[in-house]
């Protein structure tokens, strides 16, 4: 690893239950030249994670063999300053209740408000700012068109 | 108006439905009127309800179903089943698929009156328990304020005395330092310790995010917001609301949060009604905030209502007496985490972690220790362990005779220095450097840095 690595050299971590909600949001990411790597299961996250620096995780709170939260405190406890984005199709207020008291950058409903989640990412990010917002809007964009 | 409980109410008889919300209106709720099961269902999923009065006798779905439905969404949402056929089967069959309790009609208003009060306790109580458990993982951090010193033992006698005045607190400290510890401490010690423990980096928000992360919003309020969101505020009822970096606030939203302050309610995004929130603040920032007060960037009238109590935590250079403690203390969690049996500390390590200044402080002494597991240390961390320890050790130290460097050399020098330290994150070397991220990016271009 250089000491002068990118910003971009920094993974985004997608955990979903839904493997294929995963591969959607990891899919317009990548668009967006991000290192975006999606997983359903918890324990395959905290492998990527122990391999790569994270930049971001994007947790949803049902995984596979874990729940979000649990992952959340699992990936903390090696890395206390990783910023964290929490989704849910789960509207219930004891759920975000709970995901708030992790300390988290963003909690999003589901369907993901993609506008939203590109500012969260363009200030995780800041020395990528243009390019990525420009990259994920249009890509945005031409999924509401 | 205030955040009055939130009743839906599902019949198809549109004289009972008016005669319920005009009740429950009366009795300090608020009530939502649904003519069906199908208009429930959808106003639960995108609403947060806190009891629901469903009749069973519907047509198209039953209120059985819609009982079912309710559960399936929200297992916690109270439901009292309303029946004008008292049909012992389908009352138990309403209580065995997790209705509350059930009233015959014609309704008798004291009971139903009475009925809902106690749903209310109840769903008090296990909204306690809820956090209760989720506060087993923190009580592993109660302990990580180590430190013998003199000054950390100041830091904790005033945690302890302040913990139940329930007023504002800042504390100040460099970043490293454990201000989130502190804060958690104080929380922990407080009458608010079974309530939830809410932190959140006032820098890490998008500036127009800010709003409806701190306040909440309803359904449809923007395109995105597809069901009511509680926002950090209402999250932190009845427990505490930790700002953490409160400098990096921006100026509009110090106004609202000041408002907050002084009427202690608030207003979701989207929202014509105001809920009162119930959550101490507890603010902390690693910048001079009288600096930033006097230079404009920070209202000196937030400042003042956020510093009511004024916490000052030590950098670790001011309290060196506390490294050997604190090395004992992570040598045992990395221990555990890493499945190591590390016993100690070789003397020239020891000696050169206590001479070290540590500008990130505790955090950092904790990701040096980290990083000696990761390279392999086994019985005893060796001096060679620590290798990143000697090259920042002896970089400041620059013999007198040696020349002077040029103002430029010095701020290339400690700009690249910066971004070492943080790993290239612009935004923290910025922080750190007192630039802005716009001006670091001007001199790394000049300088040519990357």
């Amino acid at each position: 690893m250089s000491p002068r690595e990118t910003s971009r050299a920094r993974w985004i971590l997608v955990a979903d239950g839904d493997k294929s909600a995963a591969d959607r949001l990891a899919g317009i990411l990548l668009r967006a030249r991000f290192r975006a790597y999606p997983v359903a299961s918890g324990l395959e996250a905290l492998r990527l994670a122990q391999r790569y620096r994270l930049g971001l995780a994007i947790v949803d709170v049902g995984l596979l063999d874990m729940t979000g939260f649990d992952l959340v405190r699992r990936l903390r406890s090696g890395a206390p300053e990783l910023p964290v984005v929490v989704t849910t199709g789960d509207y219930r207020p004891t759920t975000e209740v709970e995901a708030r008291q992790l300390g988290i950058v963003q909690y999003l409903h589901k369907p993901v408000d993609l506008e939203r989640l590109d500012k969260v990412v363009v200030r995780v990010f800041p020395g990528d700012a243009e390019a990525t917002s420009n990259a994920t809007v249009s890509y945005t964009a031409r999924l509401h068109a | 108006m205030t955040d009055r409980p939130r009743v839906l109410i599902v019949d198809d008889d549109t004289d009972i439905r008016g005669l319920l919300g005009e009740a429950l209106s009366r009795w300090g709720y608020d009530p939502t009127l649904a003519a069906n099961g199908r208009e429930a269902i959808d106003l639960i999923s995108h609403q947060i309800f806190d009891a629901a009065l469903v009749d069973i006798w519907m047509p198209e779905m039953d209120g059985l179903q819609v009982l079912e439905q309710i559960k399936r969404h929200d297992p916690a949402l109270e439901v009292v089943m309303l029946t004008g056929n008292p049909m012992v089967e389908t009352a138990v069959q309403a209580l065995k698929s997790g209705a509350y309790d059930y009233l015959m009609k014609p309704l008798n208003l004291d009971e139903l009156q009475h009925l809902l009060r106690q749903v209310f306790e109840k769903r008090f109580l296990s909204r306690e328990v809820h956090s209760l458990r989720s506060q087993l993982a923190d009580q592993l951090t109660a302990k990580d304020l180590v430190g013998a010193s003199s000054s950390m033992a100041q830091v904790r006698e005033v945690i302890a005395r302040v913990a139940d005045a329930d007023s504002p607190v800042l504390i100040e400290g460099e970043s490293g330092t454990g201000k989130e510890l502190v804060a958690a401490a104080i929380h922990r010690q407080s009458g608010r310790g079974k309530g939830p423990f809410v932190p959140v980096n006032c820098s890490a928000i998008p500036a127009d995010l800010m709003e409806s992360e701190f306040f909440g919003h309803v359904r449809g309020a923007f395109s995105g917001a597809v069901a009511d969101a509680l926002g950090l505020f209402r999250s932190a009822h009845g427990g505490t609301l930790f700002l953490d970096e409160v400098a990096e606030l921006p100026p509009a939203l110090q106004a609202k949060l000041l408002r907050v302050l002084q009427e202690k309610e608030i207003r979701p995004v989207g929202s014509t009604k105001t809920h009162a929130v119930n959550a101490r603040v507890i603010a902390a920032t690693n910048k001079n905030l009288e600096a930033a007060v006097s230079n404009g960037s920070f209202r000196q009238d937030l400042y003042y209502r956020l510093n009511v109590v004024h916490i000052v935590v030590p950098p670790l250079r001011e309290r060196r007496g506390d490294i050997p403690a604190l090395i004992a203390y992570f040598l045992r969690r990395f221990n555990e985490r890493f499945r190591r049996e590390v016993k100690g500390i070789s003397p020239d390590a020891m000696a050169a972690l206590t001479s070290y200044d540590f500008p990130g402080n505790v955090r950092e002494l904790e990701n040096v220790l980290e990083r000696a597991f990761a390279l392999g240390a086994r019985d005893e961390i060796k001096r060679a362990n620590l290798p990143e320890l000697s090259v920042r050790a002896e970089q400041p130290a620059a013999a007198s005779s040696e020349p002077l460097p040029t103002l430029d050399q010095a701020e290339r020098d400690l700009i690249g220095r910066a971004l070492d330290r943080f790993r290239n994150d612009k935004e923290q070397a910025a922080r750190a450097l007192g630039l802005t991220v716009r001006t670091l990016y001007r001199r790394i271009k000049k300088f040519g840095l990357i």
